[in-house]
Parts: structure tokens; sequence; C-alpha cells
């Protein structure tokens, strides 16, 4: 079992994961999200750690309520790691933060990740406790 | 070489600013590094993202200092102290 503790009064629940790519190995902060189909990386971190369009593992698009549908890929960190759980050759989108407004993050921890947990929230008290 | 600072000056000197860390020391108990040294920073975060790409070492943590802690992990005896409302 791992206990973890947020900010009960904050308005997302933020959480680290560590990344690695072909050159280079990253700490960024992420959205913890379940409302994200995927998990999404910000495409400047992801190209500083060696990806590029020719890394690509499959053509992505992202449909949102306010706006065009956007057109992104995937590409495959060599491992990932958030939770205390390490995914190898894990598939992430490579996404363009750069114009959302809300900025002082990496990208989004989303349920492609969280669904293989199994974890228990209690939000008034900040504790997410993973089984 | 760039000074080890703690966590406390790090948010003293770079508060509202994007901070790369490199030498860092972070058990997962903690919400914040003990100690890191800040390799580059800015309050712009694609100015940031230039200057951390240059010459990038290899291991690094990136974040945005605001006081908003990630999650980070407590003992059984914390959680079921906090759960009972003693804490």
């Amino acid at each position: 079992m791992l206990s973890l503790r947020f900010d009960p009064d904050a308005d997302l629940i933020l959480a680290h994961a560590d990344i690695k790519g072909p050159n280079n190995s990253e700490q960024v902060r992420l959205v913890f999200d379940t409302g994200a189909s995927r998990t999404e990386i910000d495409s400047e971190i992801l190209t500083a750690l060696g990806f590029s369009e020719v890394d690509k593992v499959s053509d992505l698009g992202f449909e949102c309520v306010t706006g065009p549908t956007h057109e992104t890929f995937s590409v495959e960190l060599d491992t990932f790691t958030a939770l205390g759980r390490t995914c190898r050759n894990y598939e992430v989108a490579f996404v363009d933060f750069s114009k959302w407004k809300k900025d002082q993050i990496d990208g989004l921890l989303g349920w492609d990740f969280i669904r293989r947990l199994h974890y228990e929230q209690n939000g008034p008290k900040g504790l997410l406790t993973i089984y | 070489m760039k000074e080890k600072l703690t966590w406390e000056e790090i948010e003293k000197r770079y508060w509202h600013q994007w901070v790369q860390l490199v030498d860092f020391d972070w058990p997962d108990t903690e919400p914040w590094p003990l100690t890191a040294v800040v390799r580059v920073h800015s309050p712009d975060k694609r100015e940031f993202n230039r200057l951390a790409a240059k010459d990038r070492p290899n291991s690094t943590a990136r974040l945005y200092v605001d006081g908003i802690a990630p999650l980070y992990r407590i003992s059984d005896e914390e959680a079921q102290a906090i759960l009972h409302g003693s804490r």
C-alpha cells in the first residue's frame, strides 16, 4: 500500500513523473487527470529528450468542446515512472502546451495510466491510497 | 560551479519561476527537494525551455516554484492519523 498526500485546497492534484527518452531523463510535473484519456507530455520537453516525429508510434487526434480537433502523434518513452509504478516502453502523446494559459505544468497524467491503479481518494483529507 | 541550495533558498530566490535542477536530493517522502543546484531559471516557460535544452545534462528535474505541493509519500501511520482527525 502506498499513501500519498496532496493539497486538498489546490485546484489540481499534481504528480511527479520520471520520464526517460533516447538521450536523457527528466522529472516533470503532471496533472492527475482522470478526464484525459491519454497521458500527454509537453512537446518541447519530449524534443529535449531526443524525440521527434521520426519516432512516431501512431497518429492521434484530440477533440475539444471549445475548439477544433488537435492533430498530433504519440512516441514511446523508454521508461515512465509515476506514483510508485514504472512502465517500460510507455506511449505518451506529443502535445504542444505552449498555448495553454495554465501552463505551470508539463503535461497530464491520463486515464491510460491511472486505470492501472487500485486506488482510493479522500478529497477533503487530501489523501490518495494506492493498493 | 553553481552552489547547492536548500528548498527554502530556492523558493526565496526563484519564486514564480521555472527552475531546472541538477544534483538534487529529493526523497519521495518530500514534496520538494531537500537540496539542489539550480542550473537555469526563468519566469517565462518558452525562454526556460530554450535555456534548459542547451547543453542539457543527462538527468534533471524541472518545476515551477509556486508552493503547490505535488503528491508525496507519507507513512501508513501518518495516513491513519490524517484519516482519524488527529492531524
